[in-house]
């Protein structure tokens, strides 16, 4: 052993399958992956496996009580080493989350914009107007399966894109259709066996799709789809980043969608539109309009009434849709801007 | 604005609208009398009332008596046109309606729906009335705002 830690620093180390530090050594060695080998772990677990069960076998030899005692014993120890793992794991992926995922600009992600319906699809179709559609796609769309009107919208967008940029540039775009785990109305009984479908459903899209950004903003469709993303994080199959964009009309309280990615700490990044938001629930990030410049300070204290700039200014401010009218403006960076800057950094790179 | 203008002396249009809900409440509420009477008292001589899914009818009118002219829609795909051609808009507080009429930068009043489960949207319409942006209301209340309002604190 003394000869096993004496040489750990070095090479030989890897030859040596007796010391424990051994299997240590090459994690820390691959720590430049931005996520932590997964097999890895596994890998451990199952090549102590059968030291753990020598160690107690050796013990207790002359006893067939010992004997099964040791296996208890051992089973317990692997179930606790598990566990502790899982918990790890998770801690670090929480801890990990928060964190620009790439120091250097990778290539295109595949997306998934989840679109609520009615007032939250209208709001993410305007974010993804002035988001830079190059740099995310292939783009899935997934919408619940009674909206009709969410993926005709996006089609629309789509073709607009197709038709403004040069063919290949701005990617494929799929449409899809998701259960929804519980229709308004719908009795409590029930819709615990619809949310297994929806959640099912959930599963084998996310399975299909696989994509590197979730973007969605509400209501509860994208909650089965982000918890899947997690458990896929925890499993190592694909790292993906979920960024959840309040809506506007949320100003004292997170919605239940938000509210629970951000207790949970699903979310990567969480976007409000108002101050108040943000005071109360200080890890989310700030993307509204007083923030920027001091339009709204100064305006609210002598503020034209009519005045059609100012209004104009105003609910280009507070709605991503007016932002083409004051594209040129040097007044101020728009909240729709802001949230798109802010996943290019923490999606993309850090500059 | 420029409602002085020789035009819209003769039609002043107030549009009512509760975009893809069903908000009977309000349209019971703007259909009653004193909110007819105090609406023709401030200048105003059409109602156009966008009744979405509700299915309460509110009466029509030609206003040839002298009085408010009344009439109403299920649906429309030119929303935005009503609302362009409005002098006051009277609205659902979903977050949709709220922006575009203040983009066209029409007076409006807000309605707050208090039979919604989770009342998320007062929150919005609150806060923007505290900003002197639009007037909230609820509907039961939506007579004394309407008779109160003063579209200089706008």
């Amino acid at each position: 052993m003394d000869f096993c830690f004496s040489l750990c620093p070095q090479k030989e180390v890897y030859s040596c399958d007796l010391c424990l530090y051994a299997y240590l050594i090459p994690l820390r060695r691959q720590r430049p992956s931005p996520r932590p080998p997964l097999p890895a772990t596994i890998l451990i677990i199952f090549r102590l496996l059968p030291k753990i069960h020598k160690v107690f076998g050796m013990e207790n030899r002359d006893g067939s009580f010992f004997s099964d005692m040791g296996c208890i014993n051992a089973s317990i120890l692997l179930i606790i080493g598990a566990s502790t793992l899982i918990v790890i794991r998770i801690f670090y992926i929480i801890y990990r989350s928060s964190k620009p995922l790439y120091s250097t600009p990778p290539g295109p992600l595949s997306t998934l914009i989840v679109l609520g319906s009615g007032g939250h699809t209208a709001e993410m179709l305007n974010l993804l107007a002035v988001m830079q559609m190059e740099r995310f796609k292939p783009r899935y769309y997934i919408a619940a399966a009674t909206d009709n009107m969410s993926l005709q919208k996006a089609r629309a967008l789509e073709d607009s894109l197709m038709q403004k940029s040069e063919v290949g540039l701005v990617g494929t775009s799929h449409f899809m259709q998701i259960y929804r785990s519980r229709e308004v109305g719908q009795s409590y009984i029930t819709s615990v066996g619809t949310t297994l479908i929806a959640l099912t459903h959930a599963l084998w899209l996310m399975i299909k799709i696989r994509p590197q950004v979730i973007l969605c903003n509400g209501p509860g469709t994208c909650i089965p789809l982000c918890v899947i993303a997690f458990f896929f994080k925890a499993f190592g199959i694909r790292w993906s980043s979920i960024f959840y964009v309040e809506s506007i009309a949320r100003v004292r309280r997170l919605s239940l969608s938000g509210l629970l990615l951000y207790k949970l700490r699903m979310a990567d990044q969480l976007f409000v539109q108002w101050p108040q938001l943000k005071s109360k629930y200080p890890r989310a990030n700030y993307v509204g309009a007083e923030k920027v410049g001091n339009f709204l300070h100064h305006d609210l204290t002598n503020f034209q009434p009519m005045n059609s700039q100012n209004l104009t200014n105003f609910c280009c401010h507070f709605t991503f849709s007016g932002f083409f009218q004051v594209a040129n403006s040097q007044y101020w960076t728009f909240d729709e801007m802001q949230v798109a800057n802010q996943l290019a950094v923490y999606s993309l790179d850090k500059t | 604005m420029g409602e002085a203008d020789d035009g819209s002396k003769s039609k002043r249009v107030v549009f009512v609208t509760v975009g893809t809900t069903c908000f009977d409440s309000l349209v019971r509420a703007v259909d009653t009398q004193e909110v007819r009477e105090a609406l023709f008292k401030k200048g105003y001589t059409h109602l156009v009332i966008q009744m979405g899914r509700g299915s309460y009818i509110p009466t029509k009118s030609t206003g040839e008596d002298g009085s408010l002219s009344v009439d109403y829609f299920t649906f429309s795909s030119s929303i935005a046109e009503f609302l362009k051609s409005a002098s006051l808009v009277i609205s659902h507080a979903g977050s949709g309606s709220i922006f575009e009429t203040l983009r066209l930068r029409k007076p409006l009043t807000v309605v707050v729906n208090e039979d919604l489960m989770d009342n998320h949207q007062s929150e919005l319409a609150e806060e923007l009335a505290e900003r002197k942006h639009l007037f909230c209301a609820r509907p039961q209340t939506l007579y004394e705002t309407i008779s109160a309002m003063d579209l200089i604190l706008l």
